[in-house]
């Protein structure tokens, strides 16, 4: 027992004076053994990422031992038995992944269980595998290899985009929102975010989602859009893809109060027991439960998607948020373009805060961006803002005009008379073909044209 | 501003031939070869549906056009065309902002149904509840000049 003890030892020394990082994940995809050379590339202690588990698949976040961990998993024909060249990963200092060449060789046949591998890695880092300009440059799995990296690289792009941090504003209802995200990303129960629209309710959804810690795949559903065969059939396939991996992702049900009665109770039924296997965020402008009340929704979809809900207030009721919001949309749109402004003169934010909003958050990240494509100067004046604010700050110098109103019977007369004219000209005056049209006997068409003053009571009649 | 129309963006032209045996005349239909002639499109019709084929080159372009189609044109929506060989790209694509995808031509009755759906949400301009009417009757050809 002791010589073997000594003997292993001496491998492992012998592995850690080579050059070339070398891994070993046991039965369960978890790191056994980790030699000197690759705690090295991956930046970490070898005693650190012993027993972390590799996972093929793409965290939202880089830097953890979890990430770096996921970045090392070779590709998952290797746990089933067969030997694979691959590329592997580990975040550089600066945020950026670094790649290297792996050699995966399984050590059974991986029939039964999945198979325990040993990993090689070449002692040079080479290109990644998405690199848009040339093909990859050693990528012998490239179709796996390349929709992997694509995947990660898009999560920690969105993750960044997405947090609670970019909920930008310091009113109360947003700063109560704020928490509400943070809060919803650290438990696993299901989501309703509710609002108007342009509100920025996706935006919410996708930051908790994002800030969840192990967020897989996000799969928003656009219910306004798809019918119920296209949301079905969506969610069918969805099923399909997740049986085999159970609570991985999330599904956002977008606009869900104008979800189908027949996708509602399909979904009912999904939620209910085990579930979708997936969590569910959604997001509405009217309340599903107060949808319920009035049996315009289903009561038990409505309770199963309101276990937390975020409300969202409309931009007009949360202005002190507006020169934050329109200062960082401006400083997205310098990050994309060589014209460089610095902010808005106070007429500008003035005007802004003047117009009434109706399309929210995002109508301001289209107004800001047609502005910054106008700004000539240093910053945003009044003169570089779109039309549409400079006619909603005239009109509000005027007194508001009195609702227009209607005299009903004269104006259904005015309708009555204006289709019996129609349907007359159509017919080239013939009644019987006009009264047919207008669906009434002729007798009738004939009393109608006396009483409305179109014919006289003993007028001649043709045909 | 443009109407709201479908603007398919795809190499050859196929797509939009498949599409528009099934899309009513009064949703207008413009073709485009590459990114940036849709992005130009977009901006000129921001409230249209987009219909983007994926290739193998365009990926990258095609997952930041998507993932900010929200921020840039709120109105917009997007669906993804690609040829067989990439339905393991679906959940990425739809991840990034697609409300459809597909591999096959055939499914261009769905992708018709969900350009209706598109256009009818965006609503009209707002006109006086009376003028509405008076719009909608019948035999408008018939109407007193």
């Amino acid at each position: 027992m002791s010589h073997a003890r000594t003997t292993a030892t001496d491998l492992a020394e012998q592995l850690d004076d080579g050059d070339a990082p070398i891994y070993v994940l046991d039965d369960r995809r978890r790191i056994v053994f980790c030699n000197a050379a690759c705690a090295r590339w991956t930046r970490t202690k070898a005693a650190d990422l012993v027993d972390q588990q590799c996972a093929y698949h793409a965290p939202a976040d880089a830097a953890s031992l979890s990430a770096v961990a996921a970045g090392l998993c070779p590709p998952p024909k290797v746990f089933a038995g067969q030997a694979q060249t691959a590329l592997v990963s580990c975040p550089a200092p600066d945020g950026r992944l670094v790649y290297r060449r792996g050699h995966f060789w399984p050590l059974s046949d991986g029939e039964d269980e999945s198979s325990p591998v040993i990993a090689i890695l070449e002692q040079k880092d080479c290109l990644g595998p998405a690199s848009e300009t040339s093909e990859p440059e050693c990528a012998p799995a490239a179709g796996d290899a390349q929709l992997h990296d694509h995947v990660r690289r898009f999560r920690q792009q969105m993750a960044g985009r997405f947090g609670a941090h970019s909920l930008i504003g310091t009113s109360p209802a947003i700063v109560r929102a704020r928490c509400q995200v943070e809060l919803a990303s650290e438990s696993g129960a299901n989501v309703l975010v509710l609002g108007p629209r342009g509100s920025g309710k996706e935006h919410v959804a996708k930051a908790v989602h994002y800030g969840r810690p192990h967020a897989g795949a996000l799969v928003p559903l656009a219910c306004t859009l798809l019918d119920s065969n296209l949301l079905q059939s969506t969610l069918k396939a969805l099923r399909l893809k997740h049986s085999a991996k159970p609570s991985s992702g999330t599904l956002l049900l977008n606009d869900v109060d104008c979800a189908p009665a027949l996708v509602q109770a399909d979904l009912a039924e999904r939620l209910r027991g085990e579930g979708l296997g997936m969590h569910v965020i959604a997001t509405a402008v009217k309340s599903p439960l107060a949808l319920a009340g009035q049996r315009q929704f289903s009561q038990e979809l409505a309770c199963a998607l309101s276990t937390i809900t975020i409300e969202l207030p409309p931009l007009a009721q949360r202005l002190e948020d507006l020169p934050l919001l329109a200062q960082t949309f401006l400083e997205e749109a310098n990050a994309t373009s060589t014209k460089q402004l610095g902010g808005f003169s106070l007429e500008a934010l003035d005007q802004l805060a003047a117009y009434p909003w109706r399309g929210n958050v995002d109508e301001l990240a289209v107004v800001v961006r047609q502005a910054h494509e106008r700004a000539r100067a240093g910053e945003v004046a009044s003169r570089d803002l779109p039309n549409q604010i400079h006619l909603a700050a005239d009109a509000a110098s005027y007194p508001s005009r009195q609702d227009e109103a209607i005299e009903i019977e004269e104006f259904l007369a005015q309708v009555e008379r204006e289709l019996i004219a129609r349907a007359l000209r159509r017919s080239k005056g013939n009644k019987s073909k006009a009264a047919k049209l207008l669906g009434l006997t002729r007798p009738r068409l004939y009393r109608r044209l006396v009483q409305l003053g179109l014919e006289q009571p003993d007028g001649p009649s043709e045909e | 501003m443009n109407k709201p129309c479908v603007i398919v963006c795809e190499r050859t032209g196929a797509w939009a031939t498949a599409l528009s045996r099934h899309l009513p005349p009064e949703i207008g239909l413009r073709q485009t070869r590459g990114l940036a002639e849709c992005a130009d499109e977009l901006a000129a019709a921001p409230e249209c549906l987009l219909a983007v084929e994926l290739t193998r080159e365009n990926l990258a372009g095609v997952l930041d056009l998507l993932s900010g189609l929200g921020r840039k044109f709120p109105l917009a929506a997007a669906m993804v065309l690609a040829e067989r060989g990439f339905e393991p790209y679906e959940w990425l694509m739809r991840e990034a902002g697609a409300v459809y995808f597909t591999t096959s031509p055939r499914e261009s009755d769905d992708l018709a149904r969900l350009a209706i759906r598109h256009v009818s949400r965006i609503s009209p301009p707002r006109t006086h509840f009376a003028a509405r009417i008076w719009d909608a009757l019948p035999w408008s050809e018939a109407a007193r000049s």
